[in-house]
């Protein structure tokens, strides 16, 4: 099994921030963790984060872009077209913890706390550090477990998107019975709000 | 249509500026300069003095922030009233609250004007303006908890829920009993709301003047501001300017500023663009 977890931020869609680009560095990470992805494989099996606070079901660009339906999709279809690589992409919109996906590449959609600075959309809490730190440490080692058992009530109060498909993803790798290679290759919180970007395979 | 604001009431063409008078600790533009009631005071008397027709009295911070209690709200905005209503009788104050028990206070006191920044959080406000014959100002907030920061907001069409939600608002006001004069509708710049979506609704103001309601707009050093211009809070009044002066082309009634002469300023050359207002003196060549 092969997985990317990348950010659902409209940030990742160019034409939203304007004529400044904060998160080039991210694009630029998830974009290569999703060509990463793709390698070799036929299709992409997207988890979609959908109907929480922060992955709203339908979602219209405030620009003005083109493009309706659920946001985490959005993204996810952005970036499979950004990596530019022939692949079908299956997307499961996921708005509760559903069984363990079984998919040769998983595209994990999901973002980390959102209460880790006054300006945060959450505001400031500290149990959010804790729980990145944790969601992070997960990613880097490969821990399907920590992931499967992340503490849902808590995520929720601290909208992490990626509560949900994470700990999917965490089932899905126990199910495999197998090891991975993992790398966290992206970390930060520029708006207040964790963007991971990890690979495991 | 004449707007009636508490004891006022205003033509249809005069374009009325409602200075903000801050009682928090912690606003985002003068963080807690005017917190001391003297100050506060002495805040009211200057933008008078300057030509504001309204002072808008609040007592917590849009933002989020630190916990303000009814009881602390009622403390800083109730009496401050009351004060502001024995030195200025004829002066309209509207107090900007979500909290019906703070309307309530604030009414007894004087006060003219609920504006109510949360759009109809708490729906027993609307009553109380019908009471003591307030006005009131409906916001489009999209259903927002009061003091929450918007994320990943969306909308359709921006102006379209800006019109809909504002004039539902307006029409349970009339229907609990607020005469239609004294009602305004307010798009609410920011409130759950990207830079892109208060561009918008600036943008397209005029569709929200065409309902028919009087229109309130609050643009003062706003995010949406700051972000379209790149600036912080100190570098925001000319980007304000601009967008107060496309308001009033449009058609807005009110404007809801921290710098009350500038504004005047930018509100009568609309006005006199427009051709409703003479200008202050024409001797230009007429000799």
């Amino acid at each position: 099994m092969r997985a990317a977890v990348v950010p659902l931020t409209p940030l990742l869609v160019r034409s939203e921030s304007g004529l400044a680009d904060p998160v080039a560095e991210l694009r630029e990470e998830a974009v290569d963790a999703v060509r990463q992805l793709a390698e070799g494989v036929l299709r992409i099996t997207a988890l979609c984060p959908v109907d929480i606070v922060g992955a709203p079901a339908d979602y219209w660009w405030p620009s003005g872009r083109p493009g309706t339906g659920p946001l985490s999709e959005q993204v996810a279809r952005h970036l499979v077209e950004l990596a530019g690589v022939d692949v079908e992409l299956e997307v499961l919109l996921v708005s509760e913890i559903g069984p363990a996906p079984v998919a040769d590449a998983l595209l994990v959609l999901g973002d980390g706390t959102a209460c880790r600075s006054q300006a945060a959309p959450g505001f400031i809490d500290e149990r959010a550090f804790p729980v990145d730190d944790l969601i992070a440490d997960a990613l880097e080692g490969g821990d399907g477990d920590a992931l499967a058992r992340l503490d849902q009530d808590l995520a929720a109060e601290l909208l992490v998107t990626g509560r949900h498909t994470f700990a999917m993803l965490g089932a899905a790798m126990l199910a495999s019975r197998r090891t991975v290679d993992a790398e966290l290759r992206y970390r930060d919180d520029p708006f207040g709000m964790t963007y991971f970007v990890a690979i495991w395979s | 249509m004449t707007l009636r604001l508490g004891r006022q009431s205003f033509a249809d063409d005069r374009l009325l500026v409602m200075a903000i008078v801050n009682r928090t600790r912690d606003s985002f533009y003068d963080r807690g300069a005017t917190y001391a009631e003297d100050a506060a005071l002495e805040r009211v008397r200057r933008v008078v003095d300057e030509g504001a027709e309204i002072v808008d009295i609040g007592g917590v911070k849009a933002g989020p922030g630190p916990d303000v209690s009814p009881e602390e709200e009622l403390r800083v905005t109730a009496g401050f009233v009351a004060r502001v209503r024995a030195e200025f009788p004829d002066l309209v104050i509207s107090v900007d609250t979500w909290r019906a028990s703070v309307g309530r206070a604030v009414c007894q006191e004087g006060a003219d004007l609920l504006n109510d920044a949360w759009g109809g959080h708490d729906p027993g406000l609307t009553e109380v303006a019908a009471e003591f014959g307030a006005a009131y100002c409906c916001t489009h907030t999209a259903g927002a908890t009061p003091r929450q920061p918007p994320h990943r907001v969306t909308y359709r069409d921006v102006v379209r829920s800006a019109i809909d939600d504002t004039v539902l608002l307006a029409e349970r006001c009339v229907a609990a009993g607020v005469p239609r004069e004294s009602v305004l509708i307010d798009p609410a710049h920011d409130f759950e709301k990207t830079t892109w979506h208060s561009l918008e609704l600036t943008r397209r103001l005029d569709e929200m003047v065409a309902t028919g309601w009087p229109v309130l707009v609050s643009l003062s050093n706003k995010d949406f501001v700051g972000e379209t211009l790149d600036q912080p809070t100190g570098g925001r009044l000319t980007g304000t300017l601009a967008a107060t002066a496309i308001s009033a082309w449009h058609g807005a009634r009110v404007y809801r500023a921290h710098e009350v002469v500038e504004t005047r300023q930018v509100l009568d050359m609309v006005a006199s663009i427009r051709g409703v207002r003479p200008p202050a003196t024409s001797t230009r060549a007429l000799a």
